[in-house]
């Protein structure tokens, strides 16, 4: 870009004063020293940059990618072929009649989701730091955005899993709570999600810490097994995990499975705690994230 | 010109810890109750003063007199640790070149980007893009990745989105120091065209020539300190004064 071509450099265009973007001058803010600054509603205020956040993240994912969205069911595919070979092959649980790739299926759309989720969205606010550091621009979006950006992954195998169900057994009236099991698995997610994301911008531990959890987890969580195969001495750990409830909940409405209502009702618990915590250390600590990154 | 405020501090100070925050030798220290406490510094010390609509208001003072730091408390990055900012109006922060930008993006997407991250609607963005485009004189490279751009395309399309959307109060901390002369000459009548307007314009700058051509009042800063509040050729005086002797 050569200015010199340019014929009149110092020509200054007047930006705009159509009514239509006129400044807002009546609107007031006063920042002052405070504990908290976000309220609920916000998430519903701060949509638009939640979108735009989470449409950048899914666009950056698969530039100068060759297949590009197929690694969307590429990558799940993987891991349940793993979940086959360990526990279909050699350890050859009992799924009660369901066929095995279905069974584990399900359970690898809500890991997946999962751990994509965890890893992303607990970088959030590290991975746009020049965003916190240089605009107001909200931060629970920023979170949301990076929480979103997994979405079609999970909508995908979603609808995959509920398609081969309906094919195998033809379709049963739970299939219509799918989209609560989706939304559930959104709100159990949330809350440690803002936690470490929040903690994050302080403690550069957690980074390395989420991977190990999700290391652990793919095999305490019943992914491509069921909760009554499981060795005694891994029951407790099990019933504790938020994740078995859920995986749980999500096979009664796509396979119909019976349910092991105890762990669910553990899960929604773990929810509503996880949801509380996880807004309020947010809450505290997103008046200053800029100090910290 | 009119004499609604458009920013007020009153009694802003932000302090901040000295050293290394986190570390594990740190935390030892602490749980051992041995020299744990880090001491603390304020960044901004007692901050008060106001701008009026419509003026154009240059700070000055040393590297590390507290000016962006007050830039940030301003744009509501972060909040003040004691005092009040009453802001009138919408605040665009312009505080580094190429902030809130994907390199793997294109120029026209990062447009989109930035404008919804800093609370612009739809429409705003739709209205200012063409403005954006004849601004930078980058047209031609709108639908590249940014990650291909010149550093001083990158500059111009900074600069342009700051300014053709639209504010209240445009604050701008030491961006025309990498633009060419020619495109510095355009942004200095763009900052004009917004004074027009009766928009609000803060300038952060060490360049006193830059300053004295561009602001009406100014603030001096010195050591988070306001050393001088007046017109701007008196503040740009005594800061001048001071620099020579010290």
């Amino acid at each position: 870009m050569r200015s010199g071509a340019r014929p009149a450099p110092e020509r200054a265009v007047a930006p705009s004063t159509d009514a239509a973007v006129a400044p807002r001058r009546s609107q007031h803010t006063v920042l002052q020293a405070t504990k908290r600054r976000v309220r609920l509603s916000d998430i519903w205020t701060t949509r638009r940059v939640t979108a735009i956040t989470a449409l950048r993240d899914m666009r950056i994912k698969y530039k100068q990618s060759l297949l590009g969205p197929v690694w969307l069911v590429l990558q799940p595919l993987g891991l349940l072929a793993a979940m086959a070979v360990a526990f279909a092959g050699i350890a050859q649980v009992d799924t009660s009649g369901i066929p095995y790739a279905l069974f584990a299926l399900v359970g690898v759309t809500v890991w997946n989701y999962t751990q994509l989720t965890l890893a992303v969205a607990t970088q959030a606010i590290l991975a746009n730091n020049t965003i916190v550091r240089r605009s107001a621009a909200p931060r629970l979006a920023l979170i949301h955005g990076a929480m979103l950006s997994n979405g079609p992954t999970l909508v995908v195998m979603t609808v995959i899993s509920t398609l081969i169900a309906v094919v195998w057994s033809g379709p049963r009236w739970q299939l219509l709570l799918v989209p609560c099991a989706v939304l559930w698995l959104l709100f159990l997610l949330w809350g440690p999600v803002l936690l470490f994301a929040s903690i994050s911008s302080r403690f550069r531990d957690v980074v390395a810490m989420v991977p190990l959890i999700l290391q652990g987890g793919t095999f305490i969580s019943p992914v491509g097994y069921p909760v009554d195969s499981a060795p005694p001495a891994l029951e407790t750990i099990l019933w504790i995990n938020p994740l078995t409830g859920m995986i749980e909940a999500w096979r009664w409405a796509i396979l119909g499975s019976d349910p092991a209502i105890t762990a669910i009702i553990i899960a929604a618990a773990w929810t509503v705690a996880l949801a509380i915590v996880g807004w309020r250390v947010f809450a505290r600590l997103e008046t200053t994230m800029a100090d910290f990154l | 010109m009119t004499h609604e405020p458009a920013v007020r501090c009153r009694g802003i100070t932000k302090s901040y810890r000295l050293g290394v925050e986190v570390s594990l030798q740190q935390s030892i220290r602490t749980l051992l109750g041995r020299g744990g406490n880090l001491t603390r510094f304020n960044a901004l010390d007692d901050v008060t003063f106001e701008v009026r609509a419509g003026e154009r208001f240059g700070i000055v003072g040393q590297n590390g007199s507290g000016k962006s730091t007050l830039t940030q408390v301003i744009a509501g990055i972060t909040v003040p640790s004691a005092g009040i900012v009453d802001v009138w109006g919408r605040v665009l922060p312009l505080l580094e070149v190429g902030a809130g930008f994907h390199e793997e993006l294109t120029g026209r997407e990062n447009i989109v980007l930035l404008g919804t991250i800093l609370g612009l609607s739809p429409e705003e963005i739709t209205v200012a893009t063409p403005q954006i485009l004849e601004f930078s004189g980058i047209a031609r490279h709108i639908d590249t990745p940014l990650k291909r751009y010149s550093s001083g395309m990158r500059a111009r399309l900074s600069f342009a989105t700051a300014i053709c959307f639209p504010a209240d109060i445009y604050v701008f901390d030491e961006v025309l120091a990498v633009v060419d002369d020619s495109f510095r000459a355009r942004a200095t009548a763009a900052i004009r065209s917004l004074h027009e307007r009766d928009c609000t314009v803060i300038l952060m700058s060490h360049d006193l020539a830059f300053i004295r051509e561009n602001c009406t009042t100014g603030m001096w800063l010195h050591q988070g300190r306001v050393q001088l509040v007046g017109g701007i050729e008196e503040v740009a005086d005594a800061y001048r004064e001071y620099s020579v002797v010290a």
